[in-house]
């Protein structure tokens, strides 16, 4: 049968999922706790499922399997390390978090550190990162469905994951949950039939072996230079600090219902998100060794092209694998981009005289919310058809900002003075900024130097406080001398 | 029992299901008659090309037939039998009509609107999500005002400018349920306190006559001691037991005790049976003075600024004159001991003033007499029963002030307000007036209702 066909049906019942599973988007008892966490009740298992199919972006699955294909496995060292790397300061920081009872990692910050300023600055960046972020999702979910049903790629096919991702992030946090246990799904299906039916002759283990250790795939790591060394390190440094820090994965943190249940998914997601990666590699891998004529063109249709061949099922559990990861990632980060912008940069504040209509004000405020949902897509939909980097460039501009707002005060909080905090991320913020799109430095560079620069900041003026402490004890009568 | 599902999931289905089944029709429809145009024109292709072949008797590859014929048709398998047969040569080549190729073509050539079916799926379904949200957001408000309601707290829902016109409606038919009911609690709040004052009378009339005989009876033979007491000759030698002038102490506060014992219970007798009010014009500019000379010592005492304020000029009301002074001395005392003695820093003031006023009661001009003061309010909680017969708040109080100053208000014809804030509390006593020919009318109506009053 044709292809096209198989993709129709799959589309068509994807679309049917997703609007029987995501449940209810205004439900009749909702608040803003619910709709931004979820109520903190769901257990070890829903959240898993969100935490890995959230993980799982185009960036992780079509970036990382084209950089594959192209690169071999510096690509695996660079990306998949440094995304499992990030992932091991998970269990450090579950306690710090939720001990604040927060609904955002901003308002964690202020809760904190203190600042005001840190909460709206750290607001405005995550509004950016995600909005540039949110583009990837776009991009590659409009690619992937004009190959799958042969339409012009641009505005209509594009404009399916708008409808799909203001549907489920309309309902909040349990819609996108809800939503995210079927694409999590989907995406383990579409990547672990695709490596099951990948090689020509056959899956079998010797088979499989011989292509993880094929000659030629090695010799890709073994004959690297110094510089690229360097410049692979330095991804995996920003990815892993980037994973480390998102408020993504925070904030399911903060919406598990116990910590037990954190510490749960935070033991359980690798395992799912290793067998994915697993998968995948050894897709790519197959491709590259046996297929290695899909060069130049656009990374996300190539991708589409290696699927061709994959039996046609195979294929199309590949390729809704990939929308499933769109929509996943996109309708997560489009909630947490509302949250910063209407609960931590522009929080509408209840008068104190009319606490009585709290259900007035919370109605409002949801829906107020969900506008915020509607403008921000709208805008990285309009942005998706602008002429943006590609994908990898797009996630380490974002991972970099990541790392750079959230790793000193979630990881090292004894380094933090609580009012330098805002200064120190402001210059440092700004000098990515300038060093990225200014000096046109590649964004891990950049973010080494802004780290050390950071790092360097909190200890000089932690020093001058220490200094200026042991001067009074020393000399309590110091002012009236130099008088 | 509730069902499970909501209105919105009712309306995702019934949407959902209008959706499928106009895309199904449409696309029904619309494939049906490709799949015939396609299987028509094979068919006429395909005749087209027998004709050919038996006017002209070509012989030529199989494969080039079928390649003429297009991907509509294909051989026949075994056991089915030819749709279309080619004279080929000497030899007829059979052919099939292909539904499977028909329908695949047919899906390649109507991905477009099958798409457009899938994104007139989506779009309806959250058409459904937001008409349910128009529908369902005033009955969470309904709902949460009943329950505000069934905790007895006052509410009033307010009105959804993007509601249709019938929400507006029950918004308002809710409202006005939630005044009656506000209305009806009063009402019963009244009448039960009315029930409860009735009793009250009732028992502390009896008692108080009991108490008053033998009071006399104590208070006589109290005298008769002294009496036989001062008629005994000082003798300041004598040690043995208590002393002459120690009786006579006792006497003195024994006798004090009753005089207090008396009052008491002359003021629970007129607070049982108040005396017939003597109607007559009273000018309220009057008693602004007589109010500065009484209540003057004892506001100086406390550390109290005492101000009176004639806020209009001869203002003559319908009332009994020595009643409103009693008034207002009960109200001023109040007042002065809600200030705080010293410490609060806030300014002390008592202030009475006299003037015409409206009352909601519907008539246009009254006159008033405001007593005001600045201490640190009634609580919300007790404010309801200040005006009960032994509520107090002070050890050394008896409770019944405010409870007679608001009968002797009720039986005057007047009637008592109060508005109270941590800034202070302000009582408002609203007289009917003596002017303007009303003078007549008025007296009669007051000496009917107060003859009423004294009656029950």
């Amino acid at each position: 049968m044709s292809p096209l066909i198989y993709y129709l049906l799959a589309f068509g019942a994807y679309t049917f999922s997703i609007i029987l599973m995501t449940g209810q988007s205004f439900a009749w008892k909702e608040t803003t706790l619910s709709f931004y966490l979820g109520g903190r009740r769901f257990s070890a298992l829903p959240t898993t499922a969100t935490f890995c199919a959230t993980w799982m972006s185009p960036l992780s699955l079509v970036g990382y399997s084209m950089w594959l294909y192209s690169d071999g496995y510096v690509a695996f060292l660079a990306s998949v390390n440094g995304w499992i790397l990030g992932l091991l300061f998970f269990p450090f920081i579950v306690k710090r978090l939720r001990m604040k009872r927060v609904l955002s990692l901003p308002e964690w910050l202020e809760k904190t550190y203190g600042d005001n300023r840190v909460r709206k600055l750290v607001a405005l960046t995550m509004i950016f990162l995600y909005t540039l972020y949110l583009v990837i999702q776009f991009r590659a979910f409009g690619i992937i469905v004009s190959y799958m049903l042969d339409i012009p790629s641009g505005f209509a096919s594009t404009s399916l994951i708008y409808l799909f991702v203001l549907y489920t992030a309309f309902g909040g946090y349990i819609s996108i949950v809800r939503s995210d246990m079927l694409n999590l799904l989907l995406i383990v299906l579409g990547v672990t039939v695709a490596a099951a039916f990948a090689l020509p002759s056959g899956f079998s283990f010797t088979t499989a072996a011989d292509v993880f250790l094929m000659k030629g795939q090695l010799e890709t790591v073994k004959s690297l230079s110094n510089a690229e060394i360097f410049s692979a390190f330095a991804i995996m440094l920003s990815w892993g600090l980037g994973v480390a820090g998102n408020p993504q994965y925070a904030v399911r943190i903060l919406a598990s219902r116990t910590e037990k249940d954190a510490y749960k998914m935070i033991a359980a997601s690798p395992f799912i998100v290793g067998w994915i990666y697993i998968c995948v590699t050894f897709f790519i891998l197959v491709c590259r060794s046996y297929y290695p004529a899909i060069v130049n063109i656009e990374e996300t249709l190539s991708f589409a092209r290696l699927g061709q061949y994959l039996p046609a099922f195979a294929s199309t559990f590949l390729l809704i694998g990939v929308i499933a990861a769109a929509v996943s990632t996109a309708n997560s980060q489009l909630l947490l981009a509302a949250c910063s912008l209407c609960y931590d940069l522009f929080p509408i504040k209840m008068e104190e005289s009319k606490k009585e209509s709290i259900i007035y004000y919370e109605d409002r405020f949801l829906v107020i919310n969900r506008i915020a949902i509607t403008v921000i897509a709208s805008i990285a939909l309009l942005l998706s058809h602008a002429g943006l980097p590609g994908y990898l460039m797009l996630g380490r501009i974002s991972w970099t900002l990541v790392a750079i707002c959230f790793f000193f005060p979630l990881f090292l909080p004894s380094w933090i003075i609580n009012d330098k905090l805002f200064f120190v991320l402001s210059t440092a913020l700004s000098v990515q900024c300038f060093l990225v799109f200014a000096a046109e430095i590649s964004p891990e560079n950049a973010m080494l130097a802004v780290l050390m620069l950071e790092a360097l900041l909190f200890k000089m003026f932690k020093y001058s406080i220490l200094d200026n402490s042991r001067k009074t004890q020393d000399d309590p009568a110091g002012e009236e001398k130099d008088v | 029992m509730y069902s499970k599902y909501s209105l919105e999931t009712l309306m995702k289905w019934i949407f959902m299901s209008l959706a499928v089944s106009m895309v199904a029709l449409t696309l029904g429809a619309r494939l049906h008659q490709s799949y015939v145009a396609k299987k028509n024109s094979a068919e006429e292709f395909g005749r087209e090309l027998m004709v050919i072949s038996e006017e002209r008797e070509f012989s030529l590859q199989k494969e080039i037939v079928m390649g003429q014929l297009g991907p509509f048709w294909r051989e026949p398998l075994p056991g089915e039998k030819p749709e279309l047969v080619i004279k080929n040569g000497d030899q007829s080549l059979g052919f099939i009509l292909d539904a499977k190729n028909i329908i695949i073509s047919l899906v390649e050539d109507e991905r477009f609107l099958i798409l457009v079916g899938l994104l007139g799926l989506v779009a309806a379904v959250e058409l459904a999500v937001l008409i349910s949200y128009v529908l369902t957001r005033p009955l969470r408000r309904l709902a949460w005002g009943c329950r505000q309601i069934a905790q007895g707290s006052p509410v009033t829902i307010r009105h959804n400018a993007l509601s249709p016109y019938e929400f507006h409606e029950l918004t308002d038919s809710f409202n006005d349920m939630a005044k009656q009911l506000e209305r009806w609690k009063e009402v019963q709040r009244q009448v039960s306190r009315m029930d409860r004052l009735a009793a009250l009378g009732e028992m502390l009339s009896g008692l108080s006559h009991e108490i008053r005989n033998p009071l006399a009876s104590i208070r006589i033979q109290l005298d008769l001691l002294r009496m036989e007491v001062e008629s005994i000759p000082d003798d300041p030698g004598s040690s043995a037991g208590i002393g002459l002038s120690d009786a006579k102490e006792y006497i003195t506060i024994l006798d004090h005790e009753i005089d207090r014992l008396n009052r008491i219970v002359t003021q629970l007798l007129s607070f049982v049976r108040p005396k017939q009010p003597i109607m007559a014009k009273v000018r309220l500019d009057d008693i602004l003075p007589w109010c500065m000379s009484m209540l003057k010592p004892q506001a100086e005492k406390q550390g109290i600024e005492l101000v009176t304020q004639k806020l209009d000029s001869d203002v003559n009301v319908m009332a009994d004159n020595e009643m409103l002074q009693h008034i207002i001395m009960n109200l001023s005392l109040n007042a002065i001991q809600s200030m705080p003695a010293s410490g609060s820093g806030r300014e002390k003031k008592l202030s009475i003033a006299t003037g015409y006023s409206e009352t909601d009661r519907g008539i246009k001009t009254m006159g008033f007499i405001r007593v005001s003061d600045t201490g640190p309010g009634i609580p919300a909680e007790i404010q309801h029963r200040i005006f009960d017969p032994f509520f107090t708040t002070r050890q050394d109080g008896t409770g019944l002030g405010l409870s007679i100053v608001q009968r002797i208000v009720d039986g005057l014809g007047g009637t008592l307000s109060m508005d109270t804030s941590s800034r202070g509390t302000n009582f408002n006593i609203f007289m009917p007036l003596a002017e303007d020919g009303r003078y007549d009318v008025d007296l009669n109506q007051m000496e009917v209702s107060a003859n009423e009053y004294m009656d029950s």
